[in-house]
């Protein structure tokens, strides 16, 4: 969208009014929407016929669009959640719900992320409202851990993928809970919250519903554009990674967990689905389809790149291997007592 | 991005996907489940847009009036726009409006063997199958009957199957159709191997009618055959409206 700054000019004049008041932006984007728009039209059918020619771009542009429509409803979800919280709930509340010792108030935040029937695209931007209303980040973090993975809507999912299995349903709760408590503890012990950006806001003018309006408006743009990023990954992995390279890992317990945790972050499916999947790699051992569905709600690439976006780069970049790896050992153990 | 442009990318993205349900585009990336979910925030979206531009004369004289315009908030975090990677949510959107990518085909079909997986698909393959000359059946009915029905309910019944020409790697083909748990994303492919018939050109929707025919037995237990049809008619059909299972 970087085009020349000539026409901004020209836009900006004609708009009327004093452009630096109204935050000094020029109004040639829009124009430029426009032009993108007409030009996608008349350029259809030559990229439909390249589609054609191309079936393996053309994979790529569905499972890309898939994601991000599939994820749509529980982004917006998400951002009008976590904008209530920001605006409506006072700051001291949420606080006030949980035990006041921190370490007693993790498990509890982990247990409340039944109550969010979402995917993992929807606690991302509540969790960081969470933060920035003055919650401490591990109790906030464990939220955003355990609402994904350990909803009635993913559990059931889980039970129908999995028919006559109680057990893998049982598991992945056990496990997902682990998880999330366990990563939440870890942080409080690390006592690093310096390495998080809180999430700020711009002051808005006006009343409640303007603010409401515009926090979600933010989350939304900022999440939604992090969730694209991820998205454009997966469905590469999605079209370039031949699924046979899965079969050959499938023979050694521990190969097989690592090589369905590592699949798991790179494809990067919605926790609502991820069932479905876990359940049809039959091929591998039971406690590896059990990683599978642990590690994929806590960090994949997607998400990654949506931490990365709320929370910081630093944060990530300590973070996600932290959940990767506490998934992993938390599947091993729960699933060797229950599975 | 300022907010009057913010508030346009809310209301383009909403419109598009109203668009997309209204004339059924939706349903070549996720399921017909999700239409509602997808309408309702397709309004919510729009309603945002349409009140951002309405107000934001207001809020942005309001706000702040005597900061230059621009200057990055202390945590290096410019506020007064929106997150500029917020453009990327456009990408999607526009494609799904104006491109239209098209559903899941051979290529797809072919990375996997076309076995049909647990699914919430809710159907009894004990039950008989309803009177009539023709059965008209999903793909994957087909296919679980064919391999699970101890009770052979396919036996000497004629079925009609809609599917796509898929070329198999080892030459010749198999009608397949892509099915989704929950989008394009987890999507595989379900395959039934028609003996006889012509092969067409691949990615042809075609209804297969015939009778179900035993499969040669799998070399081991990771090898599959998919499930035999014996093809006594076939014609091009146009493609389903909901073009997976």
């Amino acid at each position: 969208m970087s085009t020349s700054t000539t026409p901004a000019r020209t836009a900006g004049e004609t708009s009327g009014g004093s452009p630096h008041r109204q935050g000094g932006d020029p109004s040639w984007p829009i124009f430029v929407l426009a032009g993108v728009i007409l030009a996608l039209t008349f350029a259809r059918p030559a990229i439909s016929g390249a589609f054609v020619d191309h079936e393996a771009l053309a994979s790529w542009f569905t499972v890309f669009v898939s994601i991000a429509l599939q994820a749509l409803p529980f982004l917006v979800l998400g951002v009008l959640l976590s904008a209530v919280i920001a605006v409506l709930v006072p700051p001291d509340a949420i606080s006030r719900l949980l035990p006041r010792r921190p370490a007693a108030a993790v498990p509890v935040a982990g247990l409340s992320g039944m109550v969010l029937p979402g995917c993992e695209c929807a606690s991302v931007p509540i969790a960081g409202s969470l933060v920035s209303r003055g919650l401490r980040p591990a109790i906030a973090l464990t939220f955003l851990l355990a609402a994904p993975a350990i909803n009635p809507v993913v559990l059931v999912s889980t039970a129908v993928a999995f028919p006559g299995n109680r057990e893998m349903v049982l598991a992945r709760f056990l496990a997902a809970f682990v998880t999330a408590v366990v990563i939440g503890w870890i942080w409080l012990r690390l006592g690093r919250d310096d390495l998080i950006k809180i999430p700020r806001r711009a002051p808005v003018a006006g009343g409640r519903l303007a603010q409401l309006v515009a926090a979600a408006r933010h989350d939304f743009l900022h999440a939604g554009g992090f969730l694209v990023l991820g998205s454009a990954v997966a469905a590469s992995v999605n079209v370039l990674v031949p699924p046979a390279w899965l079969d050959s890992l499938a023979g050694n317990v521990l190969v097989a967990v690592l090589t369905l945790a590592i699949f798991a972050f790179v494809v990067a499916v919605c926790s609502e689905a991820d069932a479905f999947i876990a359940a049809s790699l039959n091929q591998f051992p039971p406690v590896a389809q059990l990683a599978f569905m642990v590690v994929g709600p806590v960090i994949d690439v997607k998400l990654l790149s949506m931490q990365a976006g709320t929370f910081g780069r630093r944060f990530a970049t300590i973070f996600a291997p932290l959940s990767f790896v506490v998934a992993i050992i938390a599947s091993l153990a729960v699933g060797s007592v229950v599975l | 991005m300022n907010r009057t442009m913010q508030s346009s990318v809310l209301s383009v993205i909403g419109a598009v996907t109203i668009t997309a349900v209204v004339t059924g585009m939706y349903t070549n990336f996720v399921k017909p489940g999700l239409r509602w979910y997808l309408v309702a925030a397709g309004v919510l979206l729009l309603a945002m847009g349409i009140y951002g531009v309405l107000t934001a004369r207001s809020e942005a004289g309001e706000h702040d009036p005597d900061a230059p315009p621009g200057e990055a908030a202390p945590d290096g975090h410019d506020h007064t726009h929106g997150p500029r990677v917020g453009w990327l949510l456009l990408v999607p959107f526009l494609l799904l409006g104006f491109v239209v990518p098209p559903p899941l085909g051979s290529f797809a079909a072919g990375r996997d063997d076309g076995q049909v997986r647990a699914s919430s698909d809710n159907f009894d393959i004990t039950s008989d199958l309803p009177e009539g000359q023709v059965v008209d059946m999903s793909m994957t009915e087909y296919q679980t009957r064919a391999l699970y029905d101890e009770s052979h309910s396919l036996k000497d019944r004629t079925v009609r199957l809609v599917g796509f020409v898929a070329e198999e790697k080892g030459g010749g083909w198999s009608l397949a159709r892509m099915k989704l748990s929950c989008c394009a994303a987890d999507a595989y492919s379900v395959k039934v191997t028609p003996v006889g018939g012509q092969q067409l050109a691949k990615d042809t929707w075609i209804a297969v009618t015939g009778t179900w025919e035993p499969s040669p037995e799998p070399k081991d237990e990771n090898d599959f055959v998919p499930p035999r049809i014996k093809v006594e008619s076939m014609e091009e059909v146009e493609e389903p409206d909901v073009p997976y299972e």
